[in-house]
């Protein structure tokens, strides 16, 4: 098992946390992980990205290398575009349709959705309002990452376990309303794979 | 000179770690451990080794080896060039420095985190030429002579600036090296797999490119964040001035350079907003306004505000005190509030030019006052910008609302 992630979206979008929950469940799926921020996580407003790898076997390179990416998951539409030279050709990009509109020239969104549609089979998925639907607008990285986890090769039951761990000093209700973001996430992913 | 570590990997780091700790104690040396970029913004799962108990304590009376004057360091440093030949030993029998026999004609010696780059591509295109990893210095000779006796053709891959290429070229260049000398490797910025690939005169194939409508997405200043309300009020008041220069320094402030505000134009160094508008003051300018956060004003912008006082050098020292260390995630701050109003007073600004606003934007027009007061007086004069982090304010709420 080898699987190259890039992780995406503007910062202060909760990427970090997306990241921490995949190296836990893959640690605890004892797998070898590495993880990477590439601009400045603290940053907000900004373009960022995290390369994230998980294999069976020693990785070398903590840097995902051009045309290696299995996934770009991305919490924002225009960010999932801006890594596409890291995608693999039959690489996936699954990623969120809210905008985050917060510069110049932000082009249109039938633009972006052209683009996205040029990927192979683009998983769109509309995170904020299951967030809502899930009770925390807060958790639209959590409904992400469900979307993206049934790509990942781990078992659900251990992503679910590592958000328990991560946001267990939050309170029970916390850790609830991120794993029903999570099940909302991989509910529609899996829709999505079954209807053409 | 002294020994360093320069390991690839995070559990190699961990383990460097705790080595160097005992080779420093065995030779009696600092040891440098060297982290570039990369290693110091990523994770990995890490095997935990036995928690040793701290040594018990040792502080040994030994003027000779810690007065350094000169007679102790001169002697000092005759021990150290005495030692070279032990330190070169262990390195050749270090575990960092590891040499991956293949085959010729051409080899590769990667230095710290450039071996995992390399292993990559070696990896991924099943090559088999010999590698060199180097992970403690000083360079082991022996080592390094093999590697050069197996191949005609060295490639040198090395993170940051080329140094040890620069020693292995030596002055009049040798001409079987392959670096970020002769462009073989680009000479500047981080390596990655790509750039090894290339400089082993592989191509890797390109799948897609970035969609043209892309736009770029610069940081910046938080909704909501005080340092707008400060800026917008600053630059009201700077306008009014044909020399308008703010010296600045380093925190999320610092984004104040670019737009909408374009209110700061330099950020050298910490401290550095205080003593380049003391110079500047100094050789006339008018007015000379640093804007500096309270952690950095804390650790290095003190001491230029006691110098600008010494010195009466008119200037306007602007502390964005938002109670925390923001831009590296929240962090406590050494002085905030109160403290630093007697921090200043305390180095001896005048009480009636250390003056208060609070960066809202219902208080811009008193603020604007305030600014151009105390940036027309021809003295030292402090006004502190008192509003919490957005963030770290949010985060308390948060906090509070899910213990209550």
């Amino acid at each position: 098992m080898n699987i190259n992630i890039i992780l995406a979206g503007v910062g202060g979008q909760g990427i970090l946390t997306i990241a921490s929950v995949i190296d836990r469940a893959a640690l605890q799926s004892s797998l070898t992980i590495r993880q990477t921020e590439v601009h400045g996580m603290s940053q907000r407003g900004g373009a960022v990205q995290s390369h994230l790898r998980i294999s069976n076997r020693e990785i070398y390179s903590d840097l995902i290398a051009e045309g290696t990416a299995n996934l770009i998951l991305s919490v924002e539409p225009l960010e999932a575009l801006r890594y596409l030279p890291l995608l693999a050709s039959a690489g996936r990009v699954i990623t969120s349709t809210d905008q985050f509109i917060n510069m110049e020239g932000y082009p249109a969104m039938e633009d972006i959705l052209t683009e996205l549609h040029r990927t192979n089979l683009p998983v769109l998925v509309n995170a904020a309002e299951l967030a809502r639907e899930a009770g925390n607008s807060r958790t639209s990285n959590m409904v992400m990452l469900g979307a993206a986890s049934p790509f990942i090769g781990i078992a659900a039951t251990h992503f679910e376990e590592a958000i328990e761990s991560l946001f267990h000093a939050k309170g029970p209700e916390i850790v609830a309303v991120n794993i029903r973001a999570f099940r909302k996430g991989e509910e529609l992913s899996q829709h999505q794979a079954t209807t053409p | 000179m002294v020994p360093l570590l320069e390991p690839s990997s995070q559990q190699d780091l961990y383990n460097a770690t705790r080595h160097a700790f005992d080779l420093s104690e065995s030779v009696k040396l600092p040891v440098l451990l060297r982290l570039t970029t990369r290693l110091a913004h990523s994770r990995a799962g890490v095997e935990r080794s036995a928690t040793r108990m701290q040594n018990l304590l040792h502080a040994p009376y030994a003027p000779e080896r810690f007065v350094l004057m000169p007679h102790n360091a001169r002697r000092q440093y005759n021990l150290l060039l005495g030692m070279q030949e032990e330190l070169e030993k262990r390195s050749e029998n270090s575990w960092l420095n590891r040499l991956i026999s293949g085959s010729g004609p051409k080899g590769v010696i990667a230095f710290g985190i450039a071996y995992n780059y390399v292993m990559e591509i070696r990896q991924a295109y099943a090559l088999d030429f010999p590698v060199l990893q180097i992970g403690q210095y000083p360079l082991p000779r022996k080592l390094v002579e093999s590697l050069f006796n197996e191949c005609n053709e060295i490639l040198v891959a090395e993170e940051g600036y080329p140094l040890y290429e620069e020693l292995l070229r030596g002055y009049f260049g040798g001409n079987n090296i392959r670096g970020r000398l002769d462009g073989t490797l680009p000479r500047a910025g981080e390596l990655n797999a790509d750039i090894i690939a290339r400089g082993l005169g592989i191509e890797p194939k390109k799948v897609r490119a970035i969609p043209g409508i892309v736009v770029n997405r610069p940081p910046e200043l938080c909704k909501g964040c005080g340092h707008r309300d400060l800026y917008d009020a600053l630059n009201k008041v700077m306008n009014s001035f044909t020399e308008h220069h703010v010296f600045s320094d380093i925190g999320c402030y610092t984004l104040g350079a670019l737009e909408p505000f374009n209110a700061i134009h330099t950020c050298v160094d910490m401290g550095a907003s205080i003593t380049m508008a003391k110079g500047a003051a100094d050789a006339g300018l008018r007015p000379a306004v640093a804007v500096i956060g309270d952690s950095t004003f804390t650790h290095s912008g003190m001491t230029g505000l006691l110098d600008a006082i010494n010195d009466r050098s008119p200037l306007t020292v602007i502390i964005a005190d938002n109670d925390t260390t923001a831009m590296t995630g929240g962090q406590q701050s050494s002085a905030t509030g109160s403290k630093i109003l007697d921090i200043c007073r305390g180095l001896g600004v005048e009480e009636q030019h250390i003056r208060t606003i609070i960066p809202l934007k219902s208080h811009l027009e008193k603020n604007i006052t305030i600014l151009a007061e105390e940036i027309s007086y021809e003295g030292v004069s402090v006004v502190i910008a008192q509003r919490e982090c957005i963030e770290t304010a949010a985060r308390k709420k948060r906090t509070q609302a899910a213990r209550s």
